[in-house]
């Protein structure tokens, strides 16, 4: 399975566009993490357990349109976008989504 | 009386420590970026799709940061006074050379000449809730090619 967030794939020849696939994932952070981060507010830089929790929240939304891609019998994605947005407290959602494709 | 002069003494030294703490976690960040940045200079970047021999893949990483207490309290002056605050945009700045770092560290892993189509996005936490204000998660992808 090749991806990219470009419209077209140099090096590969597409055959046919099987149509938009994505894939998603709510996560909610628990309160470990946010007591940690709560004194690393203090001192500022990078939230580690917070970006931990995005990049697992990212993974799955990610193979969950590869799922869907391989379900219609694709091989490849194409012009994958990522969407994030922030629904309730302490909860945000994570989006990708791109354009299913055969390559040769 | 002198009970009372050790706990504002107590107040003052950490507060003091919180600072510098956070002078030297800046600081420290700072230099790591530098040396990340000179040793993977070779990877090239663009922001539009560009014409190569072959695709390699998508790569993307993100991450999370959060001012320190200082600089988010100037910032909530600035929210005041209006202005542009030195602080906020520089924590943004470094954030997403940090993300871009990791992103060409994603495109050496792959054996990639560089990374294309290079987009930011960008999720602020403070959706009402105080304790999530001045946080930030700043996402970077592409795709490597060769």
């Amino acid at each position: 399975m090749i991806t990219s967030n470009t419209e077209l794939l140099h090096g590969y020849r597409i055959s046919k566009q099987l149509g938009l696939v994505s894939g998603s994932t709510v996560r909610a952070k628990h309160i470990g993490r946010d007591f940690m981060a709560g004194l690393k507010n203090i001192v500022g830089g990078e939230l580690k357990g917070y970006t931990e929790l995005m990049s697992e929240a990212r993974e799955e939304a990610y193979l969950r349109m590869l799922e869907e891609a391989k379900k219609m019998g694709a091989n490849g994605v194409i012009n994958v976008r990522f969407s994030t947005a922030s629904i309730t407290q302490g909860a945000s959602e994570l989006l990708v989504y791109g354009t299913a494709v055969i390559i040769e | 009386m002198m009970f009372l002069a050790f706990e504002w003494l107590a107040l003052f030294s950490s507060i003091g420590l919180a600072f510098f703490s956070s002078r030297w976690i800046k600081h420290r960040h700072v230099q790591q970026l530098q040396n990340a940045e000179q040793r993977l200079a070779r990877i090239s970047l663009s922001s539009a799709s560009i014409n190569c021999q072959q695709t390699l893949g998508l790569v993307g990483t993100e991450l999370v940061i959060s001012l320190d207490a200082f600089t988010a309290f100037s910032l909530w002056l600035r929210t005041l006074l209006g202005g542009n605050s030195a602080g906020a945009n520089e924590l943004l700045q470094r954030g997403r050379r940090e993300a871009v770092i990791r992103l060409k560290r994603e495109a050496v892993a792959l054996g990639a000449k560089g990374v294309m189509n290079l987009r930011f996005e960008q999720l602020t936490f403070s959706s009402g809730e105080r304790r999530n204000q001045n946080r930030f998660s700043i996402q970077a992808y592409g795709t490597a090619y060769l």
